[in-house]
């Protein structure tokens, strides 16, 4: 090697070091120290409540609500979340607790449909169901039918549950977690209080009542909005039209409550939409027991809850057995022989041949609509996380570390509603620079309160992509 | 259908008071008469109150919300078969239970440790507790029976 190649060299490594030296991330050494402990706010029957609902036990087989309500997955739980789980999750106790290999789940349809199974009509039968979100429960549970049928009282008639009878005694969110505990927290098949799980005290019974009410949504929408989207525009319109979409009928401003004026009653109604008679159900194509689901009451009446469509686009499958798997396939259904031959659309019919007919571009703007409610939903969501890890607060008890942790799965819902529709490219890519500040800020605290900050200002611009 | 007649003197405005599109064509008071038919369709003959499944396994005045506010607990005195009633003994005197076919009755088992079952009207004896949940929105001394369960002592 002559002086000139070894001048070469040495110039061309100080160049590499000089490159890798720009690439190298701050050296930890010039990292600003971690935040300050945390402030802890908010409510504490709140905070107590959500403690129960995801670590208690209640002396059973291991299961939490959280088991099947998932906290990092939109409260709720479905096929595609169960097979990241490992083994011994408590959610598969039927497969490894021999007192509850039988009767008590079905793996089969628990592993590919995401079904659970519940002893709705008593000990010797079972309907499998799907897990419902249980956002916006304060304004989704509430109703004064005209016909009294399973009320509880005159003036009380809480519907929870697909079938609106979800809950013994009392039908509210406080039976509905005593019932929850019986049917899912059991070590056997007996049933056995004190033996095979203890009941909730009833305090504990208002605290995880306290944390239900203050989950999502604490009010009904005010439609129309206006919408940026012109596919989504034009669905919320069709949704609305009391002679194309009729969905409103049930969905008021998309929620889960009649209109005022409804000739039925008021609030959360039930309603025979006929997805029973769907072909090819889960249970059906699974070659395993179908029984057929007869709703509220027993015997059953054949109708089911309404649930609130704000929280649809991200918690598919859609109704109440899994049906169907995606949000423009659940608005086909409306169009189909199922809806149309069922009471509720027989009763909507009008002088129409068909209670509902849309065509494809009238079922993809329905869809885009609540794709995009969707994703304003996440939004609200995302500010509430993002806001409390800014202000370096605890979340109802939740440490900042998590939340901020917690918020990539609504910005991958977000992303996934709207980007599944086609919709709002501005927005999504609004949410890929969020997805990318609240990576940062997970991999270093000690940025990350000026992070979640810089987020939450990403997420308005999104918002202003989608609502004028 | 007497209701039918009252359908013409809905209030369209009414019915979708809020909804953007205030102007209802024909065909929409058409819906909405239909609409009202549901009603029809989704009351049932007898105003039941079912129950779900899973208070049979809550024990005698464990209901919260329900033990001893709408239900009450104590010793059945006499049944009377053939008149579908049964008294019981309380603190404030005789109190007499009606009970209407297909009323679920349960057989508490909680303090021999066994579990709960399904019983019958037959399962009445005197002399045995039980909680009768009432149907009436206050007691009095002649209640209908909801659900009742039965004691199955030590
Ligand atoms: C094994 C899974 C599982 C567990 C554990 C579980 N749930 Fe659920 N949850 C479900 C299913 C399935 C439904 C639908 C039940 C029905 O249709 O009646 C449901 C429905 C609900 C609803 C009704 C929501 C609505 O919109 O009407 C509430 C409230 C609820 N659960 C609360 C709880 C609470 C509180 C706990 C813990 C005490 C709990 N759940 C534990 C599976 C579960
Ligand atoms: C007659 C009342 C009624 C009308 C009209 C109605 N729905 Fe529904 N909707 C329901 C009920 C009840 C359910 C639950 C059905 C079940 O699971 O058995 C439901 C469920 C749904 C679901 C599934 C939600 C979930 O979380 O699984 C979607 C999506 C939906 N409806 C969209 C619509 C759209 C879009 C329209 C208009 C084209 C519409 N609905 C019209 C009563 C109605």
């Amino acid at each position: 090697m002559n002086a000139y190649d070894l001048g070469r060299w040495a110039s061309l490594t100080g160049l590499v070091i000089l490159l890798s030296a720009c690439e190298t991330p701050t050296p930890p050494t010039s990292e600003p120290p971690p935040p300050p402990p945390p402030k802890q706010v908010g409510d504490p029957l709140v905070i107590k409540g959500r403690e129960l609902f995801f670590k208690e036990t209640f002396n059973g087989n291991g299961r939490t609500c959280g088991t099947c309500h998932r906290e990092d997955h939109n409260l709720t739980i479905d096929a595609a979340f169960i097979a990241t789980l490992p083994k011994n999750d408590p959610l598969f106790v039927a497969e490894f607790n021999p007192a509850l290999a039988k009767n008590f789940e079905n793996p089969k349809l628990m592993r590919e449909f995401g079904l659970i199974l519940e002893n709705q009509d008593g000990p010797d039968t079972f309907n499998m169901r799907s897990v419902p979100h249980v956002f916006a429960q304060r304004v989704s549970i509430a109703s004064n039918p005209n016909n009294r049928f399973h009320c509880f009282s005159d003036t009380q008639c809480p519907r929870t549950g697909w079938s609106g009878d979800g809950a013994p005694g009392t039908q509210d969110l406080k039976a509905f977690a005593t019932g929850a505990v019986i049917q899912h927290f059991t070590k056997s098949l007996s049933r056995v209080v004190g033996v095979d799980f203890r009941l909730p005290t009833e305090a504990e019974l208002i605290a995880m009542e306290a944390y239900q009410l203050s989950e999502g949504r604490q009010e009904d929408l005010q439609l129309p909005l206006p919408l940026k989207s012109v596919v989504a525009a034009k669905g919320q319109e069709i949704f609305n039209s009391p002679t194309q979409g009729k969905c409103a009928f049930c969905h008021f401003n998309a929620g889960a409550n009649v209109g005022p004026g409804s000739p039925l009653g008021q609030g959360n109604l039930n309603f025979n939409t006929g997805v029973e008679d769907l072909p090819d159900q889960p249970e059906d194509l699974a070659g395993e027991p179908n029984n057929k689901d007869d709703g509220l009451g027993t015997p059953g009446d054949g109708t089911f809850n309404t649930p609130s469509l704000v929280e649809a686009a991200d918690t598919g499958p859609f109704f109440h057995n899994h049906s169907v798997a995606t949000i423009e396939g659940a608005v086909a259904f409306y169009n189909g022989d199922a809806f149309n031959n069922s009471p509720a659309g027989q009763a909507i019919r009008g002088g129409a041949s068909k209670a509902i007919n849309l065509d494809a571009t009238q079922m993809v703007s329905v869809a885009a609509f609540l794709r995009v409610i969707n994703a304003l939903h996440n939004i609200d969501e995302l500010d509430d996380m993002l806001g409390a890890v800014a202000r370096n607060e605890y979340l109802d008890g939740e440490h900042p570390e998590q939340v901020i942790k917690r918020s990539l799965n609504d910005i991958d819902d977000a992303i996934m509603a709207l980007a599944g529709g086609s919709l709002h490219p501005d927005a999504v890519s609004d949410f890929k620079e969020t997805r990318a500040l609240v990576e940062e800020a997970v991999q270093y605290p000690s940025r990350r309160i000026k992070l979640a900050a810089r987020a939450q200002t990403v997420i308005a611009r999104a918002k202003s992509h989608i609502v004028s | 259908m007497p209701l039918i007649s009252h359908m013409d003197e809905m209030r369209p405005d009414l019915v979708f008071a809020g909804l953007p599109r205030p102007t209802i064509p024909e065909e929409n008071t058409m819906s909405i008469r239909s609409f009202f038919c549901l009603g029809l369709l989704l009351v049932l003959p007898v105003l039941t109150h079912a129950q779900q499944a899973m208070e049979m396994y809550i024990p005698i005045g464990a209901s919260v919300g329900v033990s001893n506010i709408s239900s009450v607990i104590g010793k059945v005195a006499a049944v009377d078969e053939q008149n579908k009633t049964f008294t019981i003994n309380d603190a404030s005197g005789i109190l007499t239970i009606a009970v209407p076919d297909n009323t679920p009755v349960w057989l508490d088992r909680s303090k021999v440790g066994d579990s709960n079952q399904i019983g019958s009207t037959a399962d009445l004896k005197a002399e045995m507790t039980v909680e009768v949940k009432y149907r009436e929105a206050t007691r009095s001394p002649a209640l209908t029976a909801e659900w009742i369960k039965i004691e199955i002592p030590r």
